[in-house]
């Protein structure tokens, strides 16, 4: 077992266009340790999409490897990808992407009822995460569309940490939040660092954001550099 | 588990888009009430006719073969009598009077008279008025119709061929359930001896076996074979039972073809439910792609359409059936009132509950039932599979 929860070898992503090959990552080597927040900046166009969706899982690269918790994803076929999403992988995406024909509460409970849980054990998650996140139980009921962006955000973040898994991606995830919401959602995800020793990476290109992150790289024209 | 919370989502979908669903599911009712209908119409004709057959199916009919002689003889007729069936043997001469009369000096007509056992004359027919000739008098009955044409009733005189008789019953009107051929409707019914004395013939136009065990026909119409064409044909034997078996085959046809013709509505419908689950795809692209990011596999998201397409074509499909028991209601009773009419019905033994609830009914509405998921459920496979084909990054990326 190694220390690291995440890591990409010379992950590469080249798109066939009609105007020719188009590069949006170029070798880019990362380690993130267990328990590391890391935030990955840099401008629109940069590739930091395309390499949060590279080691998402959520898209092939064209080279490379992607290796969480120790599993080598390159050869893994489709169900092997979604069973890694499923069980290794939390999502928090800007835009929330909360299901709308599910309340909040049955928001957070989707991903434990994928993962074939029974109610009551899915019950005592949702407790325990609702509780760790202070979510408070009236809004719970409550469909997407009648929560407020910042409650719509903390039910995302519920729904991505339930599961337990080894790593928490981040796109944008207060970039629809004004700044008070948005320094309350950091908080909580430091909070949530601290207590539950979550492992973390944040694509944004807000440097206010970025800096709650205790590490800091940089994307430029789908290349990786480290902070100093 | 998962597929509680997929189920949900399917349901929730539906009922978000509850005008949508519904007029998609209106198309799907049309078809199943138009299937069912159509069927339920089918197999009523089918059994009604089927019930006034039932009459014939049992009875074999031996004939004269031309060729050989124009009638059966006495002596045909005594082996005809020997079959080792069960079953009862009517001898039926028949002829035209070509001198028939309501008075002396009346204008005179042709009818067709029937010599008949009046015993099997009892056994075959019901009076609708007066009572059948008795002893040794100068008596006849007659049809119901030859009554109406020729406008006489019980008491009035007839001159057939110079001799008087006396009209002293008449029979009911038949609808087909009485033996095959031998219908008394246009007729003047006379006794056999009283036949002999107004017509010369030298024997029996047709003889008809009504013959107890529908199993026991072929041993029956082997027997007469035998012995009565062994070296020489001399009669023809008609199994009225293959003949009723062909009509109803036909009528068996016609339903199947009218059902399918039924069908092309369904067809339309199934058209229409996939261009609805195809927007509904389209609509949910991101929801789709959400659902892939957090580990739904591609069966659990083709699932969830297809639970959707399955619900809102077995919700259509059960509530057409409902509609199609009215449907067939109302057909039963345009059908029978205008072409069967009640006497017939009553014959047949059969009811609207019979009709409605009958095994064939019950089979059209299930089958319609059936049919109107089926058809929801292809027209959903491919927007199920477009949806689980989606690439979860580009699903995501759609606004």
């Amino acid at each position: 077992m190694s220390d690291f929860a995440l890591e990409t070898i010379g992950l590469t992503k080249i798109y066939t266009t009609a105007g020719g090959d188009v590069s949006a990552l170029v070798d880019a080597d990362l380690k993130v340790k267990k328990g590391e927040q890391v935030a990955v900046i840099g401008p629109s166009g940069s590739g930091k999409s395309t390499f949060l969706s590279m080691i998402g899982l959520l898209d092939r690269p064209t080279g490379g490897e992607v290796i969480i918790d120790d599993v080598r994803t390159s050869k893994l076929r489709d169900r092997g990808l979604t069973e890694m999403r499923r069980k290794r992988i939390g999502f928090i995406f800007q835009q929330y992407n909360l299901i709308s024909t599910l309340t909040a509460r049955e928001n957070i409970q989707l991903p434990l009822y994928l993962q074939g849980m029974s109610l009551d054990e899915i019950n005592k998650k949702i407790s325990s995460i609702t509780e760790r996140l202070a979510l408070d139980e009236r809004f719970l009921e409550h469909f997407p569309q009648q929560l407020s962006g910042g409650q719509q955000q903390r039910v995302a973040i519920a729904r991505a940490l339930v599961g337990g898994p080894a790593i928490v991606l981040g796109d944008e995830p207060t970039g629809n939040l004004d700044s008070k919401t948005s320094e309350q959602t950091m908080e909580l995800l430091q909070e949530l660092n601290a207590t539950m020793g979550l492992t973390m990476l944040v694509v944004t290109h807000d440097m206010h954001i970025a800096e709650y992150m205790k590490r800091v790289v940089t994307i430029r024209d789908g290349r990786l550099y480290e902070n100093g | 588990m998962a597929e509680t919370i997929l189920f949900r989502m399917a349901y929730r979908n539906l009922r978000r888009h509850f005008s949508r669903s519904v007029l998609a599911g209106i198309g799907i009712i049309i078809g199943v009430v138009a299937v069912t209908t159509i069927g339920i119409l089918g197999s009523t004709v089918q059994m009604t006719v089927s019930a006034q057959l039932s009459g014939l199916a049992s009875d074999v009919v031996i004939t004269p073969m031309m060729s050989y002689s124009e009638y059966i003889s006495e002596k045909q007729l005594r082996i005809i009598e020997k079959v080792p069936v069960s079953g009862d043997v009517t001898s039926v001469k028949q002829d035209v009077a070509e001198n028939v009369s309501k008075g002396l000096h009346s204008e005179s007509f042709r009818s067709s008279i029937i010599g008949v056992d009046l015993d099997r004359a009892r056994a075959l027919w019901y009076l609708e008025s007066g009572r059948w000739p008795a002893g040794t008098r100068d008596e006849i009955v007659v049809g119901h119709r030859f009554a109406n044409d020729k406008n006489v009733r019980v008491g009035s005189n007839l001159y057939i061929n110079g001799a008087t008789y006396r009209i002293v019953g008449i029979i009911e009107e038949q609808q087909g359930t009485s033996s095959a051929m031998l219908n008394p409707n246009n007729a003047i019914v006379v006794s056999r001896d009283k036949f002999d004395r107004l017509i010369t013939s030298e024997g029996y136009a047709y003889v008809i076996l009504s013959i107890k065990n529908i199993s026991d026909i072929e041993n029956a119409k082997n027997y007469i074979e035998t012995r009565l064409n062994g070296r020489e044909d001399t009669v023809s034997v008609l199994v009225m039972s293959d003949i009723t078996q062909s009509i109803e085959n036909v009528f068996g046809t016609l339903a199947l073809v009218l059902s399918a013709i039924g069908a092309i509505s369904l067809v339309v419908a199934g058209i229409s439910i996939l261009n609805v689950m195809l927007m509904s795809v389209l609509e949910r692209t991101k929801e789709i792609g959400v659902m892939r990011a957090i580990g739904s596999y591609r069966g659990e998201v083709t699932r969830m359409f297809i639970y959707e397409t399955v619900m809102l074509g077995g919700i259509a499909s059960f509530v057409g059936m409902a509609l199609s028991i009215l449907g067939g209601y109302l057909v039963n009773t345009v059908v029978l009132t205008m072409f069967f009419p009640p006497r017939m019905i009553a014959q047949t033994g059969l009811t609207m509950s019979s009709l409605l609830f009958g095994q064939q009914a019950i089979l059209s509405i299930v089958e319609g039932f059936l049919i109107g998921t089926a058809v929801t459920f292809v027209s959903g496979i491919y927007p199920a599979y477009r949806a689980a084909r989606m690439a979860p990054m580009e699903a995501l990326r759609y606004e």
